[in-house]
């Protein structure tokens, strides 16, 4: 075991050029909550850790135009309790916060848990849903990629070995939309989800519009696949095109097998959990027909007073 | 840029400064070392220990810069300048023991305490952020603690007691009100 | 103090929880792996990636290299260059301290590495290469007594001398290490006499207890004395295995035994120990040798259990008879499994009486993780089988499941299948206070919300105390008053010490702030046999009991060269020793020892009990009281999920006396944490022999948010001041996964009688029924669960 060289860059320029430099061989590290124990266990051996925690600039959370950009060293307890988050995203916040634990979410960052691609994972899949952008910089200069193409399989991503993520870029919903994560644990209380479910639908004119459904921790990759949701397009959601699009997410997701579920299981529970989002959206738009701002607020938001 | 290791077989330590329970404390640590290993190793503070190594049990909770986080999956070489408080820190100058301290003890809110410390640390947060929380945000915010031997009802007690006690001196008339 | 306490009663003052609180809140607990030694090395273990092979090969050469590796260990080397054994082991000396030849199972210790530090060590292990030649495994019992079956161990393991009252009884099969047996009345005619004859499987998987700190050692081997400090429970049983490996008088063995944290049966036998001692003795430097989290997975485990149960029922629900086959997955390594399959073997009679038994328990050798003692010792394997069994039959009969519980329940003057009459038995009380605080009602129908049903289920268990038991005490009263008490009773967080502490305080008469427990030493504390089986409390209580006598007879006597009275006319009254009927003047224990120039006087106490089982029928005295404990459960299944929630859970236990309610509480409590882990989702998977989830991240452990919203505790006294003590430390546990299940087949239909519960289980029932029409019969098993075709297998019938 030869212990990595640790490395602090002091600009995000700095670091690209230092990951560049390694040729792939270093890596970055941020909050340390995956990396830590990918080093101990050997799963790793870089040559390099380039560590990114203190670095200036890539820990705002703005909203501008329509779309909110969380940096990626911002940490999950931080965008669970924003307030602005919380204000023009609620569900982000909400994702956020069902993450790990309090301890877990106060170290991992927006951009480690993007960049590290597990497929048991909360966020990658309502980002997905949301339609948010990965925003990177590179020795070759900033880049912007849809989520949607990001992930390639298991731990792997479009992400060059001298990239660096420097934000998520989200569009914030367009008014009257209604959207849930169902996230399921299939053990005990701690475990990772078994399967996460992400749906949203506008609501306006007596119909639903714009639904949009991804599928976590149920296979490879987080999936959204636009041509099912489009079945909800300008419907009422009512019980048969819920149970359509629900059916067709079960039968077109590759789900793997794992402790928390076997392949067959995790098909049944996307079926289950589609369907139970989408009953949630639907219940939550009829019970307020005009929410204040676009995302309904989930009910159980963890509070901070101080 | 700094922090060279140089290629001694297991890579040369490096020095790390942080402010350990109000001490400005320096440490040497390689690069894969966690917290959990300088504060045990090489600052005896055995209150911080290690239940899983991959940040599900809490054993080796410490308060960075004010917020729990697992000290097994800090790289202690990250720290640099953070603020560290361990359990050996909640205690006051004279040894006398923090209410969350006391209120375990009152309530007998362990068995073989090796989770203890992380409960602790965890409370002490859980107390300034929610200060009225309800027994589910207590059992919540937690959960992330693990207890083997299930200590866990007398830990909600004791925590439960601490909410009381707590809003009841905040809402004593003090002296200037009397 | 010269005249303090003279109010009755004053020395209860100052109690609180445990007498070490501040430290148990500072992080001061003194565990072992706090422990460093000057000059001590760091030690690591190259284990086995495969589940059976020869070695062929182990080349160290690179990893010598490595500056500041001081010593690197081989199973060849301690053959060839130790002087001293290769093997250890508590019932059968077959454990190599480093793999010999051959590798057993994955995770087998094979190569040991003591380096100046952690990353020294870590660095040359990567170096070692080693290669095998695979054989074939067996992974269960079935498959190891299979024809044809590879054996594990060829030779004959050698029989170790330190249990007295073993009972070995090796059958034909190569692989099976041990057999137990209980013959009662005439099994034929009972089954010729039973009106319904039911044949049912269970199994439970083996588990693993994670107590929070992994076993941690450091030896120091010098020519002829050897130090262990070590996480153990049953410090005189490391002493033991040390000396005799060694080849020493037990006089030249010290081990040191720290409070732990947590056990759960896990630190009973030597694992680690002869490992770091062995290492010490080449290196002549002390050695540190600490589990990491993956390595505690394969260390020791939980047996897991097939049991072929059938049962002779009367039409009135009566039962009469009952045939048991049950096979103890035991691992690669005998450990203590000859002996639990005796517990875990008639304990599957269950809290009932039946006139007509015969039960064959076998302990069997496979190739994974030693399986050893796991809270509950054997019960829980067996309740689950007789308790879902009851619960089956009751349905099959159409019968109140609680009313075929109280039908068949043991009472006092009754005898259990080994013959031995029950005494003190509580059963129908604890039950049938479950069923009222659970509400229970058999003829409501589950309620239903939604796609959520709730339910609720009970069940009764019945659990032995480790007999013959043998503890010593001693106490040393000092000449300012105070005491000390040596007792070789660990510490594991049940309280035991705080209990001790508060016997002595109340039996002296003195203040427990006057009292101490001297740290567990074998060369300074005396003998007990072990800190288990939920015996401490009752056992060493007595032998405390004892020793306290003895020193207030000699206090008495003391006191009586020094007044004019006889010895008997003196007592003990109030912390002084004052003539009988006059009690305003006495001499304070101080004036007593001080003014006899006594220097202090040493009290010493015994306690044993007897018994022991006749090797051909089982018949004997298998415990020298039953432990009893009652559950009842309530739960919520999400129907399309099929996940469990237990919403509400009681847990009544039978405790004779209760010396700390709030101790009484915690293991109770605690029991219901790690119940409920082992009913929904505990399980070691392991693939090939290759464990799957050795990880808190993979293996699920209970949390705050698991636990019931409610939980409801009846830990029920005699009422009798004399009354026994029953240990509680283990007693409720085996009561909480039969009584979860049954509540979840009330609610669903679905029966499970392979653990744990998961949710894709209880769905794929729950589809099964629907598929067969809805849950008419209710006595389905899963699709992947036990079905009644392993019966056909030659092993595996009962009939
Ligand atoms: C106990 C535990 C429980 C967990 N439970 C959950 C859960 O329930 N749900 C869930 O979604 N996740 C869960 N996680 C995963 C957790 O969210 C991730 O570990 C975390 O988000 C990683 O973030 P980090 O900042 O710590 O990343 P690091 O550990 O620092 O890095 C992780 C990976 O991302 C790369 N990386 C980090 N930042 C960047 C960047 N800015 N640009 C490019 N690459 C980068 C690193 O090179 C590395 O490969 C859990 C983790 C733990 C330890
Ligand atoms: S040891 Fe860090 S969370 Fe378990
Ligand atoms: S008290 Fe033992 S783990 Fe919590």
């Amino acid at each position: 075991m030869l212990a990595p060289r640790f490395l602090r860059p002091e600009s995000s320029d700095e670091a690209v050029e230092l990951l560049r430099s390694f040729e792939g061989a270093a890596k970055v590290v941020a909050g340390s909550t995956a990396m830590t124990i990918m080093l101990r266990q050997g799963l790793i051996e870089p040559d390099a850790l380039i560590y990114v925690g203190g670095l200036p600039g890539l820990r705002e959370i703005h909203e501008e135009d329509s779309r909110l950009r969380v940096g990626a060293l911002c940490t999950h307890r931080e965008v669970e309790l924003s307030a602005e988050v919380r204000a023009v995203l609620p569900i982000l916040a909400y994702t956020f916060g069902t993450v790990a634990n309090v301890r877990v979410r106060n170290a991992a960052t927006v951009g480690g848990v993007v960049a590290e691609a597990d497929y048991a994972s909360d966020p990658p899949a309502v980002l997905l849903g949301l339609g948010a952008d990965v925003i990177t910089t590179s020795p070759s200069g900033e880049r912007r990629r849809p989520l949607l193409s990001f992930y390639r399989s298991f731990y792997e991503t479009e992400l060059d070995f001298d990239e660096l993520i420097v934000a998520i870029d989200v569009p914030i919903p367009p008014s009257g939309t209604y959207a849930v994560y169902e996230k399921y644990v299939s053990r005990a209380s701690e475990d990772r989800p078994c399967v996460g479910v992400f749906a949203s639908a506008q609501f306006y004119g007596g119909l639903f519009h714009n639904v949009r459904i991804a599928i976590g921790a149920a296979s490879e990759t987080p999936q959204h696949v636009p041509a099912i949701d489009r079945a909800g397009d300008e419907s009422d959601l009512r019980a048969s095109v819920i149970g359509e699009i629900a059916e067709a997410y079960a039968e077109q997701t590759d789900t793997l097998d794992d402790m928390r579920g076997s392949s067959w299981y995790r098909k049944e529970m996307i079926r289950v959990w589609v369907r139970r989002a989408l009953e949630r959206v639907r219940e939550d738009a009829y019970a307020s027909p005009s929410p204040s701002r676009s995302s309904s607020i989930p009910d159980e938001m963890p509070r901070r007073d101080q | 840029m700094e922090g060279e290791v140089g290629t001694n077989v297991v890579g040369e330590a490096l020095e790390v400064s942080f402010v350990l329970n109000g001490r400005a404390t320096t440490v040497r640590a390689r690069t894969h070392h966690t917290l959990v290993d300088v504060l045990r190793d090489q600052e005896h503070l055995y209150g911080v220990r290690e239940g899983c190594g991959v940040g599900m049990c809490g054993a080796c909770t410490v308060l960075v810069d004010g917020e729990p986080q697992s000290g097994c999956l800090i790289l202690a070489v990250s720290a640099e300048g953070r603020e560290i408080t361990t359990v050996e820190g909640l205690e006051d100058a004279s040894g006398e023991l923090s209410d969350i301290q006391d209120a375990f003890v009152r309530h007998t809110a362990f068995q073989c305490s090796y989770c203890t410390s992380g409960f602790l640390l965890a409370t002490k947060r859980l107390l300034e952020e929610i200060p009225d929380a309800s027994p589910h945000e207590v059992k919540t915010y937690l959960a992330g603690n693990l207890c083997r031997c299930g200590s866990y009802m007398k830990i909600l007690a004791a925590v439960t007691d601490l909410l009381e006690r707590r809003r009841t001196v905040a809402l004593a008339p003090t002296k200037e009100d009397a | 103090m010269e005249s303090g306490g003279r109010e009755a009663s004053t020395w209860r003052e100052g109690r609180s929880g445990m007498i070490d609180s501040y430290e148990r809140v500072t992080g001061r607990v003194p565990f072992a792996t706090n422990v460093e030694v000057q000059g001590m090395l760091h030690a690591v273990l190259l284990r086995s990636q495969i589940a059976h092979g020869r070695i062929t090969r182990i080349d160290v050469s690179r990893a010598k290299e490595v500056p500041g590796v001081h010593t690197i260990l081989t199973g060849a080397d301690i053959v060839v260059r130790g002087a001293f054994k290769a093997r250890f082991g508590p019932v059968f000396r077959d454990q190599p301290i480093l793999a010999i030849d051959k590798v057993r199972f994955v995770g087998e210790p094979v190569v040991a590495v003591a380096a100046e530090d952690r990353d020294i060590a870590v660095t040359a292990l990567a170096l070692i290469d080693v290669e095998y030649e695979e054989l074939p495994a067996v992974f269960t019992p079935e498959e190891a007594m299979a024809n044809g079956a590879p054996i594990l161990h060829e030779e004959r393991p050698e029989l170790g001398a330190t249990f007295a009252d073993i009972l070995i009884n090796r059958s034909g099969d190569p692989n099976t290490c041990n057999t137990f047996k209980v013959r009662r009345g005439d099994i034929e005619s009972g089954f010729a006499q039973s009106d319904h004859i039911f044949e049912d499987v269970f199994t439970s998987p083996s588990v693993q207890h994670v107590p929070l700190e992994t076993h941690c050692c450091i030896a120091s081997v010098e020519r002829s004395r050897i130090v262990i400090t070590t996480g153990t429970q049953i410090p005189y049983m490391v002493r033991g295995q040390i000396a005799e490996i060694f080849g020493l008088p037990a006089s030249a063995v010290q081990v040191i035994a720290p409070p732990l944290g947590g056990a759960y049966g896990s630190k009973c036998y030597p694992s680690i120990e002869p490992i770091a001692a062995a290492l010490s003795y080449f290196s002549g430097r002390p050695v540190r040798l600490q589990n990491a989290r993956d390595e505690e997975f394969v260390t020791i485990t939980k047996h897991g259990v097939k049991i072929y149960m059938k049962t002779g029922v009367r039409s009135d629900g009566r039962i009469l008879a009952r045939k048991v086959l049950a096979l103890f997955n035991t691992g690669a390594y005998a450990d203590i499994g000859p002996r639990l399959i005796k517990n875990g073997g008639y304990g599957t009679n269950g809290p009932v009486s039946i006139p007509h038994v015969w039960i064959d328990s076998h302990a069997v050798y496979t190739n994974v993780t030693p399986a050893g003692a796991f809270r509950g010792y054997g019960i829980s394997q067996a309740a689950w089988a007789y308790d879902s069994q009851i619960d089956m039959i009751a349905h099959r009969l159409e019968m109140d499941p609680y009313e075929l519980r109280m039908k068949n329940l043991l009472v006092d003057g009754e005898p259990f299948c080994t013959g031995e009459l029950m005494h003190d038995v509580h059963f129908r009380e604890l039950l049938t206070t479950a069923r009222d605080r659970i509400g229970w009602d058999w003829s409501a129908a589950p309620e239903r919300v939604g796609q959520k049903v709730r339910a609720k289920g009970m069940s009764c268990i019945i659990k032995s105390t480790v007999t013959p038991s043998t503890s010593t005490a001693s106490v040393k009263l000092n000449d300012d008053g105070s005491l000390h008490i040596l007792t070789s009773s660990i510490e594991l967080g049940q309280g035991v010490h705080t209990l001790l502490v508060n016997l002595a305080s109340d039996q002296l008469q003195i203040p427990v702030g006057r009292i101490s427990v001297a740290r567990v030493d074998t060369d300074v504390t005396p003998y007990d046999q072990q800190t288990s089986s939920s015996r401490s409390s009752w056992s060493m209580g007595h032998a405390l009991t004892a020793a306290i006598s003895d020193v207030k007879e000699q206090l008495l006597s003391r006191a009586a060269e020094l007044s004019d009275e006889e010895a008997s006319q003196l007592e003990i009254r109030n912390g002084h020793v004052s003539v009988i009927g006059a009690p305003e003047q006495g001499l304070s224990y101080q004036e007593v020892v001080r003014r006899t120039r006594a220097g202090n006087i040493v009290g010493r106490g015994f306690s044993q009990t007897q018994g022991g089982l006749d090797p051909e029928s089982g018949q004997g005295v298998a415990s020298v009281h039953w432990h009893q404990a009652a559950g009842a459960a309530e739960v919520e299944v999400d129907l399309e999920t099929g996940h469990v929630k237990v919403v509400k859970y009681h847990a009544g236990v039978y405790a004779g006396r209760v010396v700390n309610q709030v101790h009484g509480e915690l293991q109770t409590e605690g029991n219901l944490a790690m119940g409920l882990g082992q009913a929904l989702w505990e399980e070691l998977l392991y693939d090939n022999g290759q464990l799957q989830n050795g990880s808190l991240a993979d293996y699920m452990i209970a949390s705050f948010d698991d636990m019931p919203d409610e939980v409801d505790l009846n830990i029920l006294e005699s009422g009798r001041p004399d009354a026994e003590l029953h240990g509680i430390g283990e007693t409720s546990l085996p009561a909480v996964m039969p009584a979860i299940a049954n509540a979840v087949f009330r609610a669903t239909g679905v029966r499970i009688t392979d653990l744990p519960l998961t949710a894709e289980k209880v769905l794929r029932g729950l589809k099964a029924l629907e598929a067969e029409g809805g849950a008419k019969n209710g006595d389905l098993t899963t699709p992947d669960g036990a079905s009644t075709d392993g019966q056909k297998h030659v092993v595996g019938s009962v009939t």
